[in-house]
């Protein structure tokens, strides 16, 4: 008994491994090989191994290869030979049609294997098999084998989304059929009907399926099986080094919102692996959700927007570079000259406005920073969009853009002792401060109502839910307490900065 | 000098938690105005005549019923420092400890005047600003700081939290931008029930 030809097959790397005629499901044996064309044919079945260029021209020679293929004893040619090799398609079917298949093997020292008939697979060779497998890629691998054993392969991702198929579109249409039917109930390798699910099992990743036909000879099975191994290691390698990649971001990011870098350079060069050219002088705005109304805080939510972001940036504007941070979403924009003020919030406005509805029932504050020339102080840009937000979140509830430059006297206060900060204010609210608490007015609330909306009473009125002459008649009563006239310029200057220090405590 | 001190690289590349920071934790019931807390920083950092760590008394002295607080850089969450110093000379680290790169300090004081707990002081020798670094040296060889090793009653100490989710407001004592800053420092004083000011204790 003569041995398999596929058997052997198995115990190369599968990327080494080139079918250039179709083969057949029914095991080729062989008893003799031949190194070159035999003056006489001895034996009841030979393979033919070719591992030189010298012995393969017969195969460019229609004459040649037609003698060769009426060889009864001649069950298959392997090419042992590293090098791409294109033969006469006439030549190659005259083959195939004689059921002679011509598999190459990429790799000149394969011939050994064949004459010793060795059926040993040594491990030492995972490394070479990974290799290969990754420098051929799955797409190709999988194409030759769906081509060689005339079979469809199916790639699904982790819920069940087609990502790649090959084969006859009858049978792919069977085979997305029964998954989506049984997607549901599929949690490992099994067998549905004609097909059979394969699971790619990886560690820290959800698993993605390959599928194949449910019955395949004994070594067609063994070199699926090879192919669902290595590509679960090759995803299971991806997804370490995407963890690697994304570490080394997140590293990067802190580094850049908290840390001053030691040389630009630097700087320049790892933002240049995430294609962000530091070398310019960016502008930094922080995008926060307000989860508290009605949405859940998770990730998705994040990551919708920032999906969304990506579209708009992508399709209308340059420069610019987005990423979450601490679930918010950091922008950085690419600026030569240093915009002013009110062009950046106009920019930062039609991002917002460029949003589908969802986002736009003030659930998006977003905080600027100072625009600085040198990009090593995005630091300190990042920390004051942080303060802007936070500022105009606590105190500017009407508006959804927070600019640094906009919180005004409160960068002065930051610079005041606070014991000299607490008795200013205490001077002109302690009055007031004593009437809420022993009489339950809200004076020091109307106030801080009255400043936030700028003094427009009317405005003022309509957040507190009151009627605008309450508010006057409030006024009137503060006055008359504090002994001071609110339309006098240096009065009014006086308790604002009052209600501003008073505020300022409680941010 | 931090600079020529990197940070070990397990930490940037083996999976860095960057929510989690160290936290000063303090119990006023057990602090006994020892000031041992106070006196190893200052020799740690070479009796250069500023005290990075003081402690503060509230209440009369000699009180049974006076309160003390051992106080320095908070490393807070959102340090006010890093944003008004112009020569940017402040940086967080992962582990949440805000380091002063004194070297280009300008003697401007801005960070002086504009910190909740006057943390950086100006070095009267070298006239740049200094301030606590939580002994980040000592930690990045497994030590506690070492003031926190040196408090005899335990009232001092440190933990580790979840910046996001478990760093409290700090209570007891009156502060500004407190919500902002989020300082990180845990007071637990079960005695006091008002609202202390820092500017109270000084002396």
């Amino acid at each position: 008994m003569g041995q398999s030809l596929q058997e052997i097959l198995y115990y190369f790397p599968i990327s080494h491994i080139e079918f250039l005629t179709k083969i057949g499901q029914e095991p080729i044996t062989f008893d003799q090989v031949h190194r070159q064309i035999p003056d006489t044919w001895a034996g009841n079945s030979a393979i033919l191994v070719l591992h030189d260029e010298e012995s393969l021209r017969f195969l460019y020679d229609l004459d040649t290869s037609l003698q060769l293929a009426q060889v009864p004893q001649l069950v298959g040619i392997i090419i042992c030979v590293e090098f791409a090799i294109t033969f006469e398609q006439e030549i190659m079917e005259l083959f195939q049609e004689c059921g002679i298949p011509i598999i190459q093997i990429h790799d000149k020292e394969a011939y050994r294997k064949f004459a010793h008939r060795q059926k040993h697979y040594a491990y030492s060779h995972l490394a070479i098999e990974l290799n290969g497998f990754i420098e051929k890629g799955f797409i190709q691998i999988a194409t030759e084998l769906s081509r060689a054993f005339s079979i469809p392969i199916l790639y699904f991702d982790n819920q069940f989304l087609l990502l790649w198929c090959v084969g006859k579109n009858e049978e792919i249409r069977s085979a997305r059929r029964l998954v989506n039917i049984q997607k549901r109930k599929i949690t490992e390798t099994t067998i549905l009907g004609e097909f059979e699910i394969h699971q790619l099992e990886c560690i820290n990743r959800e698993s993605y399926w390959l599928v194949t036909p449910a019955i395949l000879p004994h070594w067609q099975k063994k070199l699926i099986d090879k192919l669902v191994g290595l590509t679960s290691f090759n995803l299971q390698m991806e997804s370490e080094a995407e963890s690697l990649f994304e570490n080394v971001k997140r590293h990067f990011v802190y580094e850049l919102l908290h840390h001053k870098f030691e040389s630009k350079q630097l700087m320049v060069e790892q933002g240049k692996i995430w294609g962000w050219n530091l070398d310019k002088p960016h502008h930094l705005f922080i995008i926060d959700l307000d989860f508290s109304k009605g949405w859940t805080k998770t990730g998705t939510m994040l990551d919708e927007l920032m999906k969304e972001l990506d579209e708009i940036v992508e399709s209308t504007m340059e420069n610019i570079h987005t990423f979450s941070f601490n679930e918010q979403i950091i922008i950085l924009y690419e600026d030569h000259s240093g915009a002013s003020k009110n062009d950046v919030i106009q920019l930062v406005a039609n991002l917002i406005n460029s949003l589908t509805d969802k986002w736009k029932k003030g659930i998006i504050s977003v905080g600027i920073g100072k625009w600085y020339a040198d990009t090593t102080y995005l630091n300190k840009s990042y920390q004051e969009a942080k303060l802007a937000l936070h500022f105009g979140q606590n105190n500017q509830s009407d508006q959804a853009i927070y600019h640094y430059n906009d919180m005004g006297v409160i960068r002065l206060l930051m610079h005041i002792h606070q014991g000299i900060l607490t008795d200013y204010s205490e001077e002109y609210l302690n009055i007031l401060a004593k009437s809420d608490r022993m009489h339950g007015t809200e004076y020091i609330k109307i106030l801080q109502s009255m400043v936030q909306h700028r003094w427009k009473i009317d405005e003022a009125a309509k957040a507190s839910h009151v009627h605008s002459n309450t508010i006057r008649n409030h006024l009137k009563k503060i006055e008359k307490m504090l002994e001071v006239d609110l339309q006098d310029m240096e009065d009014l200057m006086d308790i604002s900065t009052a209600i501003k220090i008073h505020s300022f405590f409680g941010i | 000098m931090w600079k020529s001190i990197p940070e070990p690289i397990n930490k940037i590349i083996g999976g860095v938690m960057m929510s989690k920071q160290y936290m000063f934790y303090f119990d006023m019931d057990k602090c006994i105005e020892c000031r041992s807390c106070q006196m190893a920083c200052y020799e740690l950092h070479g009796g250069t005549g500023i005290h990075y760590r003081t402690v503060k008394n509230y209440g009369n002295k000699g009180n049974l019923h006076s309160l003390f607080l051992s106080i320095s850089c908070n490393h807070c969450v959102n340090p006010v420092c890093v944003t008004v110093c112009p020569e940017n000379n402040y940086r967080k680290r992962q582990d949440g400890i805000v380091i002063l790169d004194s070297s280009g300090c300008k003697e401007c004081l801005r960070c002086v005047s504009a910190c909740p707990f006057q943390a950086p002081k100006i070095n009267p020798i070298t006239k740049h600003a200094e301030k606590c670094d939580f002994c980040f040296e000592r930690l990045d060889n497994d030590l506690k700081p070492f003031c926190i090793e040196n408090c005899p009653t335990n009232a001092l100490n440190m933990v580790k939290v979840d910046c996001k989710k478990d760093i409290p407001e700090i209570e007891h004592l009156e502060i500004p931008l407190k919500k902002f800053s989020k300082p990180s420092i845990y007071l637990f004083a079960k005695r006091r029930k008002t609202t202390m000011y820092l500017r109270e204790g000084e002396k």
